[in-house]
């Protein structure tokens, strides 16, 4: 067994995202819930990281230097089929970049930028929700924080 | 045999001649200056709805720019809301561990147990020496907001009929920020500013012709290159020289450039306004736009006008066109 296949037992994220500003805000949030978050400024280093690691979760950025988001997804999904793609844009009503992104990359869900409150909480739920035996233990975390985050 | 005209019947016939060609040349002097005002203002409309297309064409730009610090700032502020409640629950527990030390009562290892647990659910370290830098961050987003509304507000701003002294250094970095989205995928930005005296001329055009010049270099460019800013100083004048790394332009096309409406862009892409009005506001500066390209190598384009500004008759020139 690999090193990184020892450390999966915390579920991974990978941000790709040309804004720092986004990944410290993603690492927070996700951080919070038990996640083990990895982020790369651009697609060729986090199509590297997808390779070296086990990530479960990809949130991809549209617009970036070098490779746009859509390609890194579509990449992302051969080389990675099991992880799950998200794209994180606020490109959201450009057909340009949904059409390929949905029909093309096949991505689980599509979150704007901005981003609303809860949005990434939700998708945490969803996707672990999709495997919730594996994952059983990142979901107990979520709970806990759903239960102490709600207001008295 | 023809009958003699007398004299005086000459004289008459010439002099209603000329009046009648004084009459007609009256009309033709009048027909002209009114269709020299309905070019100046049609030219004047077409400066400003060029003006406005291009900042309309950018504001969606700025638009997605604020969308990331925005992103990031409101992400960050929700969870300092988490922090915010975790903290309180703990300073809680803490305050009611004082009061039960202050009893002496019996419940004090309890309360102290509870203060302990309570911090590690809410992993106290991770959240203390968490939030100065997330409000750091947020900080730094906010300006990041602030700045580019700020410079997009000042290009959008009609300035007034009075010309005024500029920082022109200062008013390309505006320019940049306000292009920034069509700039940062495509080019590396280089600047090479000369310390400049202030300078005379009309702020918002002259932020128009450099906003024009950034966005067409960007969009010369395929893949990635650079930009580069030059200003400088040439006796009497100020210069600034805009060049690309871009496709360049062929003779042929390079003829052609300061038309009204030449384009080679797609529709929807270019008016082919940007260069005529860049032309157009260059002379009303006294001052000229030069152009140097190659196909393959890139493109320059240097403005250059005298550092104090136009003289009276443009600037009432100017004003007319300002209506
Ligand atoms: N930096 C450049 N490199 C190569 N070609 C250029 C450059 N700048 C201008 N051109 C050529 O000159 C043409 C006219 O430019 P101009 O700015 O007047 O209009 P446009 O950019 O096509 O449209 P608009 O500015 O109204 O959006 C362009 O279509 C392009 O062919
Ligand atoms: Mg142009």
């Amino acid at each position: 067994m690999s090193t990184s296949q020892q450390r999966s037992n915390r579920y991974q994220v990978l941000c790709i995202d040309d804004e720092p500003g986004v990944h410290q805000a993603l690492k927070r949030e996700l951080g919070r819930l038990g996640c083990r978050v990895h982020c790369a400024e651009n697609g060729a280093d986090g199509l590297d990281i997808l390779n070296r690691e086990s990530i479960q979760l990809l949130i991809c950025d549209a617009t970036m230097p070098g490779m746009h988001g859509v390609d890194v997804l579509m990449t992302a999904a051969s080389l990675s089929p099991n992880t799950t793609r998200v794209l994180l844009t606020a490109h959201c009503a450009n057909p340009e970049v949904v059409v390929p992104a949905i029909n093309g990359a096949r991505i689980f869900r599509l979150i704007p930028k901005p981003w609303p409150q809860g949005a990434i909480r939700q998708l945490l739920m969803d996707v672990i929700g999709m495997h919730p035996r594996k994952w059983s233990k990142q979901k107990d975390r979520i709970q806990e924080r759903l239960v102490t985050d709600a207001p008295d | 045999m023809n009958e003699a005209i007398p004299l005086s019947e000459v004289l008459e016939l010439e002099r209603c001649a000329r009046r009648d060609a004084e009459r007609r040349l009256d009309a033709a002097n009048a027909d002209l200056a009114s269709a020299l005002a309905e070019l100046q203002s049609a030219q004047s409309k077409l400066v400003h709805s060029d003006k406005l297309a291009c900042i309309g064409q950018l504001a969606a730009g700025v638009a997605h720019e604020v969308n990331n610090p925005v992103g990031y700032v409101s992400s960050n502020l929700n969870t300092l809301g988490e922090y915010v409640a975790d903290l309180l629950r703990y300073i809680n527990a803490c305050r009611t561990l004082v009061i039960d030390c202050a009893n002496e009562g019996r419940t004090i290892v309890e309360s102290a147990r509870n203060v302990e647990t309570l911090a590690d659910a809410i992993d106290l370290d991770n959240v203390v020496g968490d939030i100065e830098a997330l409000l750091a961050e947020s900080n730094e987003g906010l300006s990041r907001v602030r700045k580019i509304v700020g410079d997009l507000r000042d290009f959008a701003h009609v300035d007034g009929p009075d010309l005024a002294l500029h920082d022109i250094n200062q008013l390309i970095d505006k320019a940049i920020s306000v292009a920034w989205n069509e700039l940062k995928y495509k080019a590396d930005i280089v600047k090479e500013y000369a310390d400049l005296p202030p300078v005379a001329c009309f702020a918002g055009r002259i932020g128009q012709v450099l906003l024009n010049l950034l966005v067409n270099a960007a969009q010369a460019i395929v893949d990635r290159g650079e930009i580069r800013i030059r200003t400088g100083q040439d006796g009497h004048d100020v210069w600034v020289d805009v060049s690309d790394t871009g496709c360049g332009m062929a003779p042929s096309t390079i003829e052609r450039i300061f038309e009204p409406f030449f384009t080679t862009k797609d529709v929807g892409q270019g008016t082919g306004l940007g260069l005529h009005m860049a032309y157009q506001i260059m002379r009303s500066h006294d001052g000229e736009i030069r152009v140097h390209s190659e196909v393959g190598m890139g493109t320059t384009f240097r403005l250059q006008w005298p550092i104090s500004g136009p003289t009276e008759g443009n600037k009432v020139d100017d004003d007319a066109n300002a209506r």
